[in-house]
């Protein structure tokens, strides 16, 4: 059904599908569509191809090295890229960190910083989870104490992706224990080579290792790599967060899967089975709801109105959905989901044309399923938030 | 994109709904219709070529705005009857006979005969079908059938057109249809052929906006009257709107209902631009019917023993949605069409 694009948007909507239909490379593809995961240098060489495109940061100011896209644009290239198959564009620099540093950095922070992210050639992660501060993340106790033009950073983060891939930490740390647990924590951006750090990895239910540990020992950060106030990390926490959750209602991908669930439900002459067309009619439905929200949310985004709690809306039935598809995509294999091991899914020893091991990438993409709803924020937490901006009801 | 309203057609919702606040008693339903009438609101269903002032979305508004009121279920069926005739024949005198109020027309789907009952006989001079509780027919001069071989426009008191009528479950008058090898003249079939598929298409968008707008605003008049009584009612020495139990349910239900209206949406669009696949207008009806449902057996439960008494309009609201599940052309028959159109 038509949303009533503009001619600019139908056009740039064709630019990108053609772009990614000639850039994306078919091995690339081909391991996103069936489920198995990616290693550092697929994401890499993806975005390595956008920046050279200049479109690793298509919604930032052309001033920062964007393209000024509107909200229009920014979902159109997000739904394409991800319907044809591409990476999940990382966000810890492009959509995270770098937003914070060209609004609140100093002159010198986004000299050095920003530029690595558009060119790709500086992998960033995020520290702000901990062991005892999860959702209740104002709680952290990551602590950084002053040393002359320096802190001493002391502490450990949890559930940082790919940090085991990355060159800098962007984190929250205390810098003030007596004040009210918001007001005392600062947002600093750290290179992770720096002496004291140590990065442990953890396995995931699918087998696979995206998520760590990372200890902090007396790491001494400069002053200077300090974003905004000391003391006002919050802020600049919570416009970081906003940030994430846009993205959050991912159609492209919702859409990807659905058509891999029908093309398996067919090669196993399913296309018939009314279990299977009632479970199908369900997730459908429930992605044109999805869709019509978002484009609701982003016809109001256009008009100039920011974003508040639709984008936890987004984000709680976004992850629900994908979820969902997900599962029921494995449910749809049967017996055939039964044989796993996660060995196979490693880069050198897996075959892509073997349909055991695409069948292992279906159950690895359900096990990691579970992931969204827990994070950006849980869904209970969301929940939380539109309970009280939306409702009304504290 | 162009998804928020016009001022116009803000101005159009906020009179309807202005009308229609103090007009839920029963009883007056006849002098409503005439007011309706009057107001020219059924012109929202029509163009201005066709003598109205709208199409897909003012049609859509209009029964947003009543959603939740008896009018609607009137409504709706008269507005499928009007798209049908005005993709006919925009100029046909029958369509401003329609939106004066001066003789009710009603709109039929194949999908609402009851299965494999309707039939173009001998060659297309007579039609045999039979349907069940459908709305406003009691009151209607008029049938607009859209099928796919034909568009046909059948007399209510032609004499092999047998109607019963009975209470339904939301409390309004529901008819079953029988027709009867009901011969049809040259003046009876409107439109034949591909003119005949154009109609069918038109008239089931407009039936997909229509009962969608009224599961959308059905639902947020349910969720409204919910979240307004726990913010007021006390327990436990506080407003229960403060038990996070109960507020996380008020968001599935308030995303639930923002859900209905975007599906909502989607529909009046493809009633506007006519350009939808079917299993979408189908996945949009069953969609908003499912999570209006959700809304208003989650809006009694909330209220708690009180919610179980008629001095609240929640019953009713369950009622209505629960026939706009049931009714043939309803959800469960666009759920049922959707495992069909996948073979």
């Amino acid at each position: 059904m038509d949303a009533g694009w503009s001619p600019e948007d139908r056009a740039f909507r064709k630019e990108v599908r053609d772009f990614t239909q000639e850039k994306l490379p078919a091995a690339i593809r081909d391991k996103v569509m069936s489920g198995r995961p990616l290693e550092r240098q697929d994401y890499m060489r993806w975005q390595d191809i956008l920046a050279q495109k200049g479109w690793i940061a298509g919604f930032w100011p052309k001033c920062h090295g964007g393209q000024d896209w509107t909200a229009s644009q920014s979902y159109i290239f997000q739904e394409e890229t991800t319907y044809a198959g591409a990476p999940w564009l990382l966000p810890f620099g492009v959509n995270y960190v770098g937003p914070v540093i060209y609004t609140y950095g100093t002159e010198e922070q986004k000299a050095r910083h920003l530029p690595g992210i558009v060119s790709n050639e500086v992998f960033w992660c995020q520290g702000y989870s901990e062991p005892n501060a999860g959702s209740d993340l104002a709680r952290l106790s990551t602590r950084a104490h002053r040393d002359g033009d320096s802190y001493i950073v002391t502490g450990s983060k949890i559930w940082t992706s790919m940090a085991h891939w990355a060159d800098w930490i962007f984190a929250l740390v205390r810098t003030d224990s007596d004040a009210k647990p918001q007001a005392g924590i600062s947002f600093l951006l750290i290179d992770l080579n720096s002496p004291g750090i140590t990065i442990q990895p953890i396995q995931s239910i699918e087998g696979a290792h995206h998520l760590n540990q990372v200890f902090f020992d007396n790491v001494r950060v400069p002053v200077d790599n300090r974003i905004g106030e000391e003391n006002a990390g919050w802020t600049y926490a919570k416009f970081l967060l906003g940030h994430e959750r846009v993205l959050s209602a991912e159609i492209g991908k919702a859409k990807r899967m659905l058509e891999r669930l029908r093309s398996l439900a067919e090669e196993r002459n399913l296309a018939r089975d009314p279990r299977y067309l009632e479970n199908l009619a369900r997730l459908e439905t429930d992605v044109l709801a999805l869709e019509w929200t978002t484009l609701r949310m982003l016809d109001t985004v256009m008009g100039g109105t920011a974003p508040g709690v639709e984008a936890s809306m987004l984000k709680l039935r976004g992850s629900t959905v994908v979820q969902e598809i997900a599962e029921y995509t494995v449910d749809v294999l049967g017996h055939e989901a039964l044989a796993f091991d996660p060995l196979f899914l490693e880069e050198t020893i897996n075959d892509p044309s073997s349909e055991l091991s695409r069948n292992m990438g279906v159950v690895s993409e359900f096990l990691f399923q579970r992931a969204p709803t827990i994070w950006g924020g849980s869904n209970e937490i969301q929940r939380n938030i539109i309970s009280k901006h939306a409702l009304g009801l504290g | 994109m162009k998804l928020t309203l016009t001022q116009e057609q803000s101005m159009l919702a906020d009179s309807v709904t202005r009308f229609m606040t103090g007009k839920n008693a029963t009883g007056e339903e006849e002098s409503i219709w005439r007011e309706v009438a009057e107001l020219g609101w059924l012109g929202a269903g029509v163009g201005e070529s066709a003598g109205g002032f709208g199409g897909g979305r003012e049609m859509a508004i209009v029964m947003e705005s009543v959603g939740g009121n008896e009018l609607a279920e009137a409504l709706a069926p008269v507005f499928v009857a009007l798209a049908i005739l005005e993709k006919s024949d925009p100029e046909a005198a029958l369509i401003s006979r329609i939106i004066s109020g001066d003789v009710v027309a009603c709109g039929l789907l194949p999908e609402m005969a009851a299965d494999d009952s309707l039939q173009l006989e001998d060659e297309m001079t007579s039609v045999s079908g039979q349907f069940h509780a459908l709305a406003n027919v009691h009151r209607a001069r008029h049938l607009v059938l859209a099928l796919p071989e034909a568009t046909l426009l059948l007399s209510v008191s032609d004499a092999n057109v047998h109607l019963r009528s009975y209470r339904g479950m939301d409390g309004k008058t529901k008819s079953d249809l029988k027709l009867d090898h009901v011969a049809l003249s040259e003046a009876s079939v409107l439109s034949k052929g591909p003119d005949a598929v154009a109609a069918l298409n038109r008239a089931r968008v407009t039936h997909a906006a229509a009962i969608t707008a009224e599961c959308s605003g059905l639902a947020a008049a349910l969720f409204q009257y919910t979240l307004d009584y726990v913010q007021q009612r006390r327990q436990f020495g506080q407003p229960i709107g403060g038990f996070q139990a109960l507020q996380h349910r008020l968001v599935d239900m308030f995303v639930a209902v923002e859900e209905v209206q975007s599906l909502a949406l989607a529909a009046a669009r493809a009633a506007t631009i006519e350009d939808a696949p079917e299993s979408a207008l189908s996945r949009a009806i069953a969609g908003a019917s499912d999570r209006a449902l959700h809304v208003a057996k989650e809006a009694i439960q909330l209220h708690g023993a009180v919610g179980m008494t008629e001095d609240l309009p929640l019953g009713a609201g369950l009622r209505r949605l629960k026939v706009l599940q049931l009714v043939p052309g309803g959800a469960e028959t666009q759920k049922r069409r959707l495992l069909q159109s996948f073979n």
